[in-house]
């Protein structure tokens, strides 16, 4: 008899703990990814405008195209890494005008003394994969001809950097 | 001669009839009750069911991406109390696993999280990923049996400022990804 009523209470505390469960589901494998921001420049690290012998009056030209090849669209500048002149005074660069024009979209971006280009925008948001074409001209204005100039020199390094939207 | 007869057993014939009288009197009075009779057969308690389901059962329901600093993206999931009791649902974060890009960053350290019950319009977390902790939390309370409930993750990679060089600040995630999981239980009230 003892034995039967341990029993009978070990199955009613068992029963007072019960509750309905559902079996669980899962959503495994929720994937996120940062994109990545890269360009390639069909000129990067090469001559963009060899303007030797320039003269009075002369445009020089020459071209290069740019390619968003990241996973994420992005706005890309165009700006001034270094630029020297020899000799510093008069520079060269100050004589000299230096137009920036997105042929793509047939678009003027900067049209200046090439002294004065610190960084300009190369256009609204690249999509990804998008290219562009870009013409850089260097311009010797006759009427900034002085004969000081003559055999002057001057070098100008432009870069492109990006920024993701 | 009958008369002495009548005389002498006088006293027994009067106690024979009294009790006559008495045992009619008696099988009367056991008929004379009013009853009222009614029944309630074929009640029936039937235990309650308690299951639910998962628009994208043992899938995920996102796969964000690429993503770029302050930027926001969804995605959702529909879960729907399929048994026939209301339940209480709950939402764990059981794990998550970086894959870190080129530039070495984990992006689970940087995303923030917002999960929206939109059906009642009610915040289950909102917080950084790495945030939400290992227990569970609820996602809705009660849960009606055969009310839809979808909930959506809006994820953020904030915009940490214009990184100083090439591999730090949020160059350090460029091309990083990360996996979560996401596991739903649904206990009675």
């Amino acid at each position: 008899m003892c034995l039967v009523a341990l029993a009978a209470i070990g199955q009613t505390t068992a029963f007072s703990t019960a509750s309905f469960t559902s079996s669980g589901s899962s959503n495994p494998g929720n994937l996120i990814t940062a994109g990545t921001l890269h360009s390639s420049n069909s000129k990067d690290g090469q001559v963009l405008v060899d303007a030797s012998g320039i003269r009075p009056g002369q445009t020089i030209t020459g071209t290069f195209s740019l390619t968003n090849d990241g996973t994420a669209g992005g706005t890309y500048q165009i700006f001034r890494v270094s630029l020297s002149d020899t000799p510093a005074s008069p520079a060269l660069s100050g004589a000299l005008t230096l137009t920036i024009t997105d042929t793509t979209r047939g678009v003027q971006l900067y049209s200046g003394a090439m002294n004065g280009l610190t960084m300009v925008s190369a256009g609204p948001a690249f999509g990804v994969g998008e290219t562009r074409a870009y013409s850089v001209a260097v311009i010797f204005p006759t009427a900034n001809a002085v004969p000081s100039l003559q055999g002057a020199r001057s070098d100008l390094t432009l870069g492109i950097g990006g920024t993701s939207l | 001669m009958k008369s002495s007869v009548w005389k002498r057993n006088r006293g027994k014939i009067l106690i024979a009839i009294a009790a006559l009288l008495i045992a009619l009197t008696a099988a009367i009075g056991s008929g004379a009750y009013f009853t009222s009779v009614s029944s309630n057969p074929g009640n029936v308690i039937t235990a309650g069911v308690l299951t639910h389901s998962n628009s994208n059962a043992n899938a995920a329901f996102m796969n964000l991406g690429p993503m770029y600093p302050g930027q926001s993206l969804q995605g959702s999931v529909t879960i729907s109390n399929t048994g026939t009791v209301p339940g209480v649902l709950r939402l764990t974060q059981t794990s998550y696993a970086d894959t870190p890009g080129a530039n070495g960053g984990n992006l689970s350290s940087v995303l923030t999280i917002t999960i929206v019950d939109t059906t009642t319009a009610t915040t289950v977390y909102s917080g950084p990923l790495t945030g939400y902790g290992a227990a569970f939390r609820i996602a809705a309370n009660p849960m009606a049996p055969a009310t839809p409930h979808t909930f959506q993750w809006t994820v953020t990679f904030p915009d940490g400022g214009a990184p100083v060089d090439a591999v730090s600040g949020d160059n350090a995630f460029q091309g990083s990804s990360v996996s979560v999981r996401y596991d739903w239980e649904m206990i009675n009230l």
